[in-house]
């Protein structure tokens, strides 16, 4: 029997969680379990009982797994629930990063889904997320290659454009424009990507910004300088792309030359 | 845990927060020394302690370290002085100015808007309490009788409270309230009283020299442990919530003296809780289909003082009534956790008395239990 990477997820998966119910899927082994969440953070513990439903899909690792829950402990109006049911579990670059550095499945539920279901029933309870949530969307992926890059989100979108559009060269000027030779900044973690299963990731990350951008005026060909901040009201029609573009603005002209502190969210 | 055990579980938590007889013998040495003081230096006061010290609810704060200090409520009633030829400075400021000028207080004391606290630290693991004097004069003439007939007798227990940054005095009526809620407890009280107290004097002989010694102000029926119970489950929700918007420990005392009345001869703190959860749930069900109940009508949230004309909810909005049904609802899943034992019975526990009460219960515990998981934080995300 060949042993594909996604069949070694599964029988791991059933080594570490116990027998599963597998069904057949269309390019994809489905297995519904049930799972006891009994987990602490900051001396909380939470405990609560679910069964669900773990997708792993035949291209895994370069594919994520879907998981979602055949129990109902997570309302449907929940905020981090795709429409289809399936958890937000982070940003897939997140996800995939991962993914690429340890493509064990119990390693990979013990990490994201683990705190998902946390963070879930503990919002249920508390009505606040223990360690925070992203923004949905653009700039929840901006936040987190903020924090991976260590930049302000300008900065960490043309370090992504530049991995997108394959056009890093070491020896040029950094694409986060901190005026530094790449090899000296941010070469060393744009050529991690580069070389690895993230390229994918990083790439389906930024046609998701690009996506959400094309709706509105891309920030990117907008240049804050050349308009007073009386304009900016007309621009944002949308409160999901005010918030964020208000944000790019702020970060970008507080730190038009090259900061070496990474750009806070709150 | 069968449901049995729960009770004696929640009893002996209740137990651990509660304050320690010899605690409770300092206070009440303390305060009494308070009165003489203020006898010696030419000032009449009444010297006598309300809030839940006198309504047999008190509850160690929640804190991380073992000094955690118990605040106890004192009035010191002037009765040199009438409310209508004084102001609140000429009834305050002389009594702070004593203490001020003692070699015995001037260290202890502080002093804010509200009271002036005095502060002991006790040794040993106990911690220590503080003293939060309410300086006031008498204020039967408090007109506006509360709606209940059998509470209209407390109200000549009302008084005027002097803070420091206004010349309004407070009205209020403490010690009525502990009157009142001290009728309530009575019929659940009485029956046990007796062997509790035996039980009292037998576990804590080195500070009881026989039964006669054991103050009834330190016996605690099913609903005083109730209440109890409730408050420390309120402080580690909320705690856990981030919130400060938490319901002050007098209305889930007066909530509990209401239901008192429902409550039949011989129930135990477990189902006196239930009952307090349950009804909880009804007033929610009321109030979101717009009809009158405990908690207020059509949106504007009210308590009545029993014995004082004012509403305790003043300023609640409807986030902090939804926060409030959510706490007890919460509080319906850790006792339902409780019965299911396991991972699920622990947690319930911890998130009723908080972690470290839980782990000095350690005898209730199972010897192999279970460690739960290390949350690595990620924050979840989506596309819009
Ligand atoms: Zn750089």
């Amino acid at each position: 029997m060949i042993s594909s990477p996604a069949e070694k997820a599964a029988r791991d998966l059933i080594e570490a969680l116990g027998p599963l119910n597998l069904r057949e899927g269309a390019n994809r082994a489905i297995f519904d379990i049930p799972y006891t969440l009994d987990a602490e953070y900051g001396g909380i513990r939470i405990v609560e009982d679910f069964g669900l439903r773990i997708a792993i899909p035949d291209g895994y690792p370069l594919e994520l797994p879907q998981v979602s829950e055949t129990t109902d402990v997570i309302p449907r109006n929940y905020k981090h629930l795709y429409s289809n049911g399936s958890f937000c579990l982070g940003v897939n670059g997140e996800l995939g990063a991962a993914l690429s550095n340890d493509p064990s499945l119990p390693a990979f539920f013990d990490e994201f889904v683990v705190s998902y279901l946390y963070t879930a029933v503990f919002y249920l309870r508390y009505g606040r997320y223990p360690y925070g949530d992203r923004s949905h969307g653009a700039a929840g992926v901006l936040e987190y290659y903020s924090e991976l890059f260590g930049t302000n989100s300008p900065q960490a979108y043309t370090i992504m454009r530049s991995i997108a559009s394959g056009n890093y060269r070491g020896h040029l000027p950094c694409p986060c424009g901190s005026g530094i030779r790449g090899r000296n900044c941010h070469g060393k973690q744009i050529l991690g990507i580069l070389d690895s299963q993230m390229k994918k990731h990083v790439m389906a990350d930024f046609r998701l910004i690009e996506a959400e951008s094309e709706t509105w005026i891309s920030p990117w060909t907008f240049r804050p300088s050349d308009h007073g901040p009386s304009c900016t009201p007309r621009i944002f029609s949308s409160p999901v792309c005010s918030s964020l573009l208000a944000r790019i603005l702020t970060s970008s002209s507080s730190t038009s030359s090259p900061s070496p502190t990474p750009f806070q969210f709150r | 845990m069968n449901r049995r055990e729960v009770n004696k579980f929640l009893e002996s938590g209740a137990e651990k927060i509660d304050i320690t007889p010899s605690m409770h013998k300092e206070a009440v040495k303390h305060y009494n020394a308070i009165g003489n003081f203020l006898e010696d230096s030419g000032i009449s006061a009444n010297v006598i302690p309300c809030g839940s010290m006198v309504t047999g609810t008190p509850t160690r704060p929640l804190s991380d370290d073992e000094d955690s200090y118990f605040d106890i409520d004192i009035l010191v009633e002037r009765t040199d002085l009438e409310k209508g030829s004084c102001t609140p400075a000429d009834v305050r400021k002389p009594v702070e100015t004593l203490f001020r000028q003692s070699d015995r207080y001037a260290e202890k004391m502080e002093s804010c808007d509200e009271c002036i606290t005095i502060r002991y630290v006790l040794n040993g693991k106990e911690g220590g309490f503080r003293l939060d004097l309410d300086t006031c004069v008498g204020d039967s003439t408090c007109t506006e009788a509360p709606r209940a007939p059998e509470s209209q007798k407390h109200t000549e227990l009302s008084v005027a409270i002097a803070r420091n940054t206004t010349s309004e005095w407070l009205g209020s009526n403490p010690r009525g309230l502990c009157m009142w809620f001290l009728e309530k407890n009575e019929r659940l009280a009485a029956s046990g009283r007796q062997s509790r107290k035996e039980e009292l004097a037998k576990r804590h002989a080195d500070v009881y020299a026989s039964l006669d010694d054991v103050p009834d102000m330190m016996d605690r029926s099913p609903l005083q442990r109730a209440v109890q119970i409730a408050k420390r489950s309120r402080d580690e929700y909320y705690r856990r919530a981030d919130s400060n918007r938490v319901p002050a420990s007098c209305v889930l005392t007066v909530l509990f003296g209401i239901l008192s009345d429902i409550i039949p001869d011989g129930t135990d703190t477990l189902d006196i809780l239930t009952i307090f959860i349950n009804a909880a749930a009804r007033e929610q069900e009321k109030a979101a289909m717009g009809r009158k109940c405990l908690l207020g009508y059509e949106g504007n949230w009210n308590l009545e003082n029993p014995v004082y004309p004012e509403n305790m909810l003043d300023g609640w909005t409807d986030a902090d009534a939804d926060r409030f049904f959510l706490w007890a609802d919460d509080l319906k899943r850790c006792i339902y956790d409780l019965t299911a034992g396991g991972a699920r019975g622990e947690a319930g526990k911890e998130a009723i008395f908080g972690k470290k009460v839980v782990r000095s219960l350690a005898a209730f515990s199972p010897a192999a239990a279970s460690s739960p998981h290390h949350v690595v934080p990620k924050k979840p995300w989506r596309t819009i």
